[in-house]
């Protein structure tokens, strides 16, 4: 009987050292990629934890835990949850990279990252966990550069975020171990709660750690940002949830979740004015990204059952938004060299698909009503319109700002002009793709029932963190 | 036959005390020396003199394992600047949003944050912030001069972060913040498997800013060197 980790873990890197075989050619490795994650993805969904599934005449057990360098590795209920959306998120990456290839190094690159971030969620210890998701991000810095003569600003600022927090994050935990030896000894209660949410706080890009996230949008294919944001999110937010919920001091005094709340509140109002005056949309895609990002942790801030309910489905919504505007972006980049507002200038009737894709996943990003997006945004303005301060403003800045930057976008694009650059069509694969994410973003955003029903489990294991 | 801990034990008296003041000077060199290949000699000095002073926490076999992957990742950093060097004007295609890529240029060019008064006024102001850390909040579980030492490293590494765009002093600003995390964690966290994981992960991140290095310094294809031009 094959234990689940090793699967989940194996595959993806077994996966990794057949595509670097093919490299060369876009197909092999795009359709290899895919079908290792789609078949992840199906596992995770479908796969019941607690018995045993024969595959190919192969026993899995996907509940059975294994020990590594004595520590444990298993997969919980959330953790396959949050493996196969990771894993249906870069499923689609992969096969919208066979048209609009962001490099050679994606497809190996991506699969060894997903077994890392795999790792990182079935890790049952704490450090152990982040020390996995360092190793892995680090791996992401060649994914985000893909061998471009570029600026390398994107994938430095990434591994510097991760370099300076995991430290922080490992001491806390030394700190967390020494106090559960002595629970009395309250003498390293507040540096393990200030270390933890300085550590978090740059993982999850809260002010001042913001300016990873703008810098990555800016420097990596739209593609890479799209997969890397969304995974990303996911494992930093399921292992701090795990922390708070194994140890529940750590957030008792709320000290934690204000900071986090309020540097979230301040990344959520910078990302929305920077994203209203920008004139490229890789930038403004990544200030609506962390506008997003920001308004997720002020709503994981609430601490309850709705606020972790905000946070969940806006992790989704960011994906699905990040997918449609990062694969319009990548097909427009790929089919005029840039993503200026000069250089897409009357793009829009040429590349009505990708235009489309990237106009609707942006605002979807922002918030727009009758988008994936709009639903926890609104959910979440309800929730802090009944608090004093700032908040409310700060938050309808953060979506009013990004939706102006994407309509200004769009007005850019339907500009009518004689010598409107000669774009081809959208690559078939690419189209098919967008097609089925646009109508996934208007149905989930008539339907978020839908998805509420699915994060439900969770929201019932972490909730409330205070 | 003597074996290696008598041998150390023999050399001239290499005090905790003159290990830290080695780890000021090698720190202090990183903000100020301009040349690359110094700097990575400083640093992996630096190296060893952190290797030194955990001996007095950790086995002998474990300080050198340390000292040697610092010294890989030395080499690292060195294999990848030797190729390209430092110089952040290396002729960057201009292929999109290259703003970044072109401020970098012309912050090589005119020089502005390698002037040397201006790295002496960061040093002394690092100084100054590490005396006041140091000891307003001084560490707990360590000496008074590991406790300086691992608080300078912290500041020379956050300084180093914020004058460096070239990602050769990144590289070597986060390997300097992690032998200060080091220094702290050794008191608090022994266990072997970590101290084996943070091994990789040095490798790693001197893997990464090697492999940047490497990107940016690389020359143009000569089809673009002739669009260029």
């Amino acid at each position: 009987m094959i234990a689940g980790p090793w699967v989940l873990i194996g595959l993806p890197l077994l996966a990794a050292l057949l595509v670097y075989l093919v490299r060369r050619w876009a197909l092999p490795g795009a359709l290899l990629s895919a079908t290792t994650s789609v078949a992840l993805a199906w596992l995770c969904f479908t796969a019941p934890p607690s018995e045993p599934l024969t595959l190919f005449g192969r026993s899995i057990f996907l509940g059975q835990p294994v020990a590594m360098l004595g520590r444990e590795l298993a997969l919980t209920p959330s953790g396959q949850k949050a493996l196969g959306f990771l894993f249906a998120v870069a499923s689609v990456s992969f096969l919208l990279a066979w048209p609009v290839s962001p490099g050679r190094s994606f497809f190996p690159l991506g699969l060894a990252l997903l077994g890392g971030w795999a790792a990182a969620i079935l890790m049952q210890h704490f450090a152990f966990a982040v020390i996995f998701l360092w190793l892995a991000s680090t791996l992401a810095t060649m994914v985000i550069q893909g061998g471009r003569l570029a600026s390398t600003r994107g994938a430095g600022r990434q591994m510097i975020v991760l370099t300076l927090a995991v430290p922080l994050l490992l001491m806390a935990d030394a700190l967390i171990e020494a106090r559960a030896v002595n629970p009395y000894d309250f003498a390293h209660t507040q540096p393990a709660i200030l270390l933890t949410a300085a550590g978090l706080a740059a993982l999850l890009a809260a002010f001042p750690f913001e300016g990873w996230a703008s810098a990555l949008a800016t420097d990596a294919q739209p593609g890479v940002f799209a997969f890397l944001a969304s995974g990303y999110q996911v494992i930093v937010l399921l292992i701090a949830l795990e922390l708070f919920h194994d140890q529940p001091w750590l957030v008792a005094d709320g000290q934690i979740l204000s900071l986090l709340a309020w540097g979230g509140l301040l990344a959520a109002a910078i990302g929305g004015v920077l994203a209203a005056v920008q004139s490229h949309f890789a930038p403004l895609m990544g200030y609506t990204a962390l506008g997003d990002m920001g308004s997720g942790l002020v709503a994981l801030a609430l601490g309850n059952d709705i606020g972790l309910t905000i946070a969940l489905l806006m992790i989704v919504a960011r994906a699905v938004g990040l997918l449609l505007a990062g694969a319009g972006l990548a097909v427009m980049r790929w089919r005029v060299g840039g993503t200026s507002f000069a250089q897409v200038l009357g793009l829009g009737h040429r590349l009505p698909l990708a235009t489309l894709s990237l106009l609707v996943g942006g605002l979807s990003l922002s918030g727009f009503p009758f988008t994936v997006g709009f639903a926890a945004r609104w959910a979440l303005l309800k929730q802090m319109s009944s608090l004093d301060g700032p908040w409310i403003g700060a938050l309808v800045l953060a979506g009013a700002g990004s939706a102006i930057g994407w309509l200004r976008g769009a007005q850019i694009l339907f500009t009518p002009v004689r010598d409107a650059p000669s774009g081809q069509r959208t690559p078939l694969v690419a189209g098919v793709i967008i097609v089925a994410l646009v109508v996934l973003c208007f149905w989930l955003g008539h339907r978020p029932d839908w998805l509420l029903l699915w994060l439900r489990p969770l929201v019932d294991t972490f909730a409330p963190l205070v | 036959m003597p074996d290696l801990a008598d041998i150390l034990a023999s050399l001239p008296a290499i005090t905790t005390f003159s290990a830290v003041t080695g780890i000021f000077i090698t720190a202090g060199l990183l903000i100020l020396l301009r040349g690359w290949a110094s700097a990575l000699l400083a640093l992996m000095i630096q190296y060893l003199l952190l290797a030194w002073l955990l001996t007095t926490v950790i086995p002998l076999p474990l300080a050198l394992i340390k000292a040697l992957m610092g010294a890989i990742a030395c080499v690292i950093l060195y294999w990848s600047a030797r190729r390209t060097g430092d110089a952040p004007t290396s002729p960057f295609k201009p292929l999109e949003l290259d703003d970044n890529a072109r401020r970098e240029a012309i912050n090589a060019a005119t020089g502005f944050s390698m002037r040397m008064p201006f790295r002496v006024g960061a040093l002394l102001l690092a100084a100054l912030a590490t005396y006041g850390l140091a000891t307003r909040y001084p560490l707990p579980e360590m000496t008074l001069e590991a406790g300086l030492a691992c608080t300078w490293l912290t500041v020379v590494a956050l300084v180093l972060l914020a004058l460096s765009e070239s990602p050769l002093r990144i590289g070597m600003a986060l390997l300097t913040w992690m032998m200060a995390f080091e220094m702290f964690y050794v008191t608090w966290e022994r266990s072997l498997t970590i101290a084996g994981f943070w091994g990789i992960a040095t490798l790693f991140v001197a893997l990464g800013a090697g492999y940047l290095t490497s990107v940016r310094g690389a020359p143009l294809p000569a089809a673009t060197e002739e669009e260029q031009s």
